[in-house]
């Protein structure tokens, strides 16, 4: 019989930017009695940031909420001021709206499938612990992740916190060699990329099958970046302007993020929730790579989030390709937008899922009050709920260090901002 | 003969007192320690928190100096030469998004090791203590003589 124990498990800190957070489990009589993930980052203030000034630099002072999702701010912003404005951009502008966010996907998938969840999955401690071992998938990583950089580059003239973004467009259009010659890297990866689709479905993930929501941008001619009715898998079928109408945010004592629920439940964004929602918009390339590996979606296994993140990396080339082939320099890489009292709203896919903005300005494009909620917050409640589940299912009885680590795999698994601090955790536990 | 490329490298942001990296980069850019070493082909340049493009970067490089902030207790504007192997986590580097320089060179010396990635065969940190809460441009006098022997010192250990 195994023994049932009183433990504590105190991740005092989680220490990175875009989020800085602990993990707490306290355990009672063989069962979690407690269970937090708490992010004390201070609060962000952004929003506050924002008002009073121009439309015009919004889109830079949201790039520098997030070091690697900044194409994400830019665009849900951009779209926000536009339909304020009542501004119409050009067929070029959405087409390199859509490569923009294909490099920001790119890079950031890359990351985390190689560096931050991989080693996990193959038992190491870091990526560079992994490395000696695995050097070649480490460096496809780091290859594919600077494909994904330089693809922002092209139109954000730097890959962290890019600056091409401007309302109404791009402040630069590329020179036509520069997007013939990234065309011809896309291509030579291509090989590369349907290979690892079918490498990370052959990896040993754990099964954990579980029920959740899954919410996502839907729309009616594409697999979803910049546009679309925000859907889930129950049914939720609504305009992004009706957001708060279904999604609550409420402050926790446990964390600086304000939690969020739909319909009072938790629910899940980001890649999964994408794949699961949109399959069948993925391109048949796509589909037919997949289904050449016994996964299939919608799942219901949490860890096949690396699995979709490796699907929408294949799909992210694809599209890039398809875009970089048809690219001709526009007579302007932007339309001229007007300033007019307004309140507008945007709701684009960052990688880790729908990053929701709502604005209001004056009638001279400045910012009255600003809203911005990103998919870590809206992910954290779920979190929880499948730490406390992963957890027990699991067992309790389990060595205190397999607790933390599966607890630390769970939460990296969602490829929350915080995720990349969960491997220097230093844990307490207590014993009563 | 083709020239050795030597890639100096100013890291971290471009604003506040982290952008030491940043100003080290400009002043030796107006100043380079270049005069006396015109057979070696040197390239300035700056990078916003690399994370691991830092790799990248090097890789087409002979030699590097890697300019970064610190914060590791010594007098604000003092300048420390560190080998790469040095560098952990006490170092006193500052790193923004977790994936620091520190890390960023272990993972490059164990991808070098499996012999999938070329590191400079020469590469050196040199770190500069910030200064609370003042503009880093108003303290240049007080490291850049420092730093601009250092910078020298290594061309010459290497040229």
């Amino acid at each position: 019989m195994s023994e049932r124990r009183d433990i504590s498990i105190n991740v005092p800190v989680l220490a990175r930017v875009e989020g800085e957070g602990a993990m707490e489990i306290e355990v009672r009589d063989g069962r979690i009695s407690d269970l937090k993930l708490r992010i004390f980052e201070p609060p962000r203030l952004f929003e506050k940031f924002l008002e009073g000034r121009s439309y015009a630099e919004v889109p830079d002072i949201v790039a520098r909420i997030c070091g690697i999702c900044p194409v994400a701010y830019q665009m849900s912003a951009a779209h926000a001021i536009e339909s304020i404005f009542g501004a119409r951009t050009t067929p070029w502008v959405r087409e390199m709206r859509r490569l923009f966010y294909c490099g920001e996907w790119i890079e950031s998938h890359a990351l985390h499938i190689h560096l931050l969840a991989l080693p996990d999955f193959l038992g190491y401690e870091s990526a560079i612990a992994m490395a000696a071992d695995h050097p070649e998938e480490v460096k496809r990583g780091l290859r594919l992740q600077e494909l994904g950089n330089s693809l922002v580059r092209l139109l954000g003239a730097r890959s962290v916190h890019p600056v091409g973004v401007r309302a109404g467009g791009f402040f630069h259009a590329p020179r036509a060699a520069d997007m013939a010659a990234k065309l011809e890297e896309c291509r030579a990866a291509l090989p590369e990329m349907e290979a690892l689709v079918r490498w990370v479905a052959a990896l040993d993930l754990p099964d954990d099958p579980q029920s959740f929501t899954s919410v996502a941008l839907r729309h009616p001619d594409e697999y979803a970046f910049n546009e679309g009715r925000i859907v889930s898998d129950d049914g939720l079928d609504i305009d992004i302007s009706e957001f708060h109408q279904h999604f609550q945010e409420s402050h926790i004592p446990h964390a600086n993020a304000l939690h969020c629920h739909l319909h009072g439940k938790p629910y899940l964004v980001g890649p999964l929730a994408r794949v699961n929602l949109n399959y069948m918009q993925l391109p048949e390339a796509v589909r037919s790579n997949l289904e050449a590996t016994p996964v299939r979606f919608p799942s219901n296994n949490m860890f096949h989030s690396a699995l979709a993140r490796a699907v929408e990396l294949h799909f992210a080339l694809l599209e890039a390709i398809r875009i970089l082939e048809n690219y001709t320099v526009p007579e302007s890489p932007y339309v001229e937008v007007t300033p007019r009292a307004g309140v507008g709203y945007g709701c684009t896919e960052a990688p880790r899922g729908i990053l929701w903005h709502r604005y209001e300005l004056d009638a001279q494009g400045r910012v009255v009050q600003a809203t911005i909620v990103p998919p870590t917050s809206q992910n954290q409640a779920r979190i929880e709920e499948d730490l406390r589940r992963s957890l027990e299912a699991m067992g309790l009885d389990q060595p205190d260090d397999a607790i933390r680590l599966r607890g630390e795999t769970v939460i990296r698994n969602y490829d929350p901002c915080i995720s990349c601090a969960t491997h220097f955790l230093k844990v307490d536990i207590k014993r009563e | 003969m083709p020239h050795k490329t030597v890639l100096i490298l100013g890291v971290g942001s471009p604003f506040g007192a982290d952008r030491l990296g940043w100003l080290a980069v400009e002043a030796l850019t107006r100043q380079p320690p270049a005069a006396e070493f015109s057979h070696l082909e040197i390239r300035f340049e700056q990078s916003d928190r690399p994370g691991s493009r830092l790799l990248a970067l090097l890789a087409e490089a002979d030699a590097a100096i890697i300019i970064d902030a610190m914060c590791a207790g010594l007098p604000a504007g003092s300048v420390r030469r560190f080998a790469a192997a040095e560098l952990g986590a006490d170092s006193g580097l500052m790193s923004s998004h977790g994936f620091g320089i520190a890390e960023s060179l272990a993972l490059g010396h164990a991808l070098a090791g499996s012999g999938v990635l070329r590191l400079p065969p020469q590469l050196a940190v040199l770190g500069i203590e910030m200064a609370d809460a003042v503009d880093p441009e108003h303290t240049l006098d007080q490291w850049f003589p420092a730093l601009h022997r250092q910078v020298a010192a290594l061309l010459e250990e290497w040229g």
